[in-house]
């Protein structure tokens, strides 16, 4: 990895903490989410470097990784995982595409413009792809757990 | 095996304190499927044997059954607030400690009414968060420390409107304002020639001003299956950021400049 990108890695969590306080995270609770936006920083810079240049299958692998870190945080700080999960995506949100689609409407690239709005509308899929992967893992677990202490104790 | 303390609160009584609750994690950014389902948690643990919610971003429909046939149906209509963590995991926590009935009916109010007041940190602090987050942006974008500087500075600004949202008419209104000006306080600063990449930059405010995971979170809800929670985000997201884009655009237009 190059020294480039490692930058970009440190940015991308100073973000999150900087988005974790935003979102009025407690204070004990925003290591969690910094690693968090790490892991979602760190795995998409890495499938972009060694699985594959396509953004969708960067964004929903980082995506999956930080959603499902996310539910690792909600069991060890005791708090729902949507907590994490907030910040810790912000990284991934396609704000930048949405802007170089803004600027080209702006500059009468129209072309451009629709081409960087289709990656913003493919990497939203992406995120929310990703997302929805580990809620169903969740879900079935969950699912797996009522089955086996059904009748002992309520829900 | 908790029949005499459920027995004692009316159907009506139940649904009210199960709403209020519901009504607070919905305002501070809960999903409306985590609504439903604690809502539905907290009628069951005090003896309903129905309840059928729904619950939107903007509403939630609510109606149980008791075990001896008294029912009660209500609606809450839901003015949204901005993310608020802090308050979403102190909601959850009480909505727990109801279902366990740690926590009586009545003191539901109470309860509220504290967890509101309660801050995790002073509210000047989220000027560090705006400036973290603008700043760390322009860097992940490819920019430089002083694009980050002016970003910083742009993402003070775009804090404090956030801070103040309630003094706009709604929040269409609110994100075209605040972009506008957090986009000419930081072509201003790269016009005085503090910055060097003006893309960079901006796209670091944008970052604070887009609805964050809204995107991510409506596509979320589709695949779910609540599809109308989902088209209802999926549309207002779409709208803020055409209002953001708009903002920007007013103001990019004032510096002609930039584009040539």
């Amino acid at each position: 990895m190059s020294m480039d990108v490692i930058i970009k890695i440190i940015a991308g969590v100073i973000s999150t903490i900087g988005f974790a306080i935003i979102f009025r995270l407690r204070i004990k609770h925003i290591p969690l989410a910094a690693i968090d936006g790490l892991i979602a920083c760190v795995v998409y810079f890495v499938c972009l470097e060694f699985i594959s240049e396509d953004l969708f299958i960067a964004n929903m692998l980082a995506s999956f990784a930080t959603a499902g870190f996310a539910e690792v945080c909600a069991r060890i700080g005791k708090a729902p995982s949507t907590i994490f999960l907030l910040p810790g995506c912000i990284a991934l949100v396609p704000g930048g595409t949405l802007y170089q689609a803004m600027r080209n409407l702006l500059i009468k690239d129209y072309d451009e413009f629709g081409a960087q709005l289709l990656i913003t509308g493919k990497v939203a899929i992406a995120i929310g792809g990703g997302i929805i992967a580990v809620s169903i893992i969740r879900y079935f677990l969950n699912k797996l757990n009522d089955n086996k202490t059904n009748g002992k104790e309520p829900a | 095996m908790t029949e005499i303390s459920t027995n004692t609160y009316t159907a009506d009584y139940i649904l009210a304190k199960a709403l209020d609750i519901g009504e607070n994690i919905l305002r501070c950014g809960g999903e409306p499927n985590r609504i439903e389902d604690t809502i539905t948690r907290i009628c069951m643990a005090y003896g309903a044997e129905f309840a059928d919610i729904f619950a939107l971003p903007s509403l939630i429909i609510a109606d149980i059954r008791l075990k001896d046939g008294t029912h009660s149906s209500q609606v809450r209509r839901v003015y949204q607030n901005s993310n608020n963590m802090y308050l979403l995991e102190k909601m959850n926590n009480l909505s727990r400690d109801v279902c366990s009935k740690k926590v009586a009916l009545e003191d539901v109010e109470n309860e509220i009414e504290v967890a509101k007041k309660g801050r995790p940190f002073p509210n000047i602090l989220c000027y560090i968060g705006g400036i973290l987050g603008a700043g760390g942006f322009a860097v992940f974008f490819g920019g430089n420390l002083y694009d980050a500087l002016v970003a910083a500075v742009a993402g003070i600004v775009v804090t404090f409107f956030n801070l103040h949202k309630t003094a706009f008419v709604n929040q269409m209104i609110h994100s075209v304002v605040s972009s506008f000006v957090g986009a000419v306080v930081s072509l201003t600063l790269v016009y005085f020639g503090v910055g060097q990449n003006t893309d960079m930059i901006l796209i670091g405010v944008i970052m604070l001003l887009i609805p964050g995971l809204a995107f991510g979170n409506a596509v979320r809800d589709l695949l779910f299956g609540d599809t109308v929670s989902g088209i209802i985000q999926l549309v207002q997201a779409i709208l803020t950021a055409v209002m953001v884009a708009f903002g920007f655009t007013v103001a990019m237009m004032i510096f002609g400049g930039v584009f040539n």
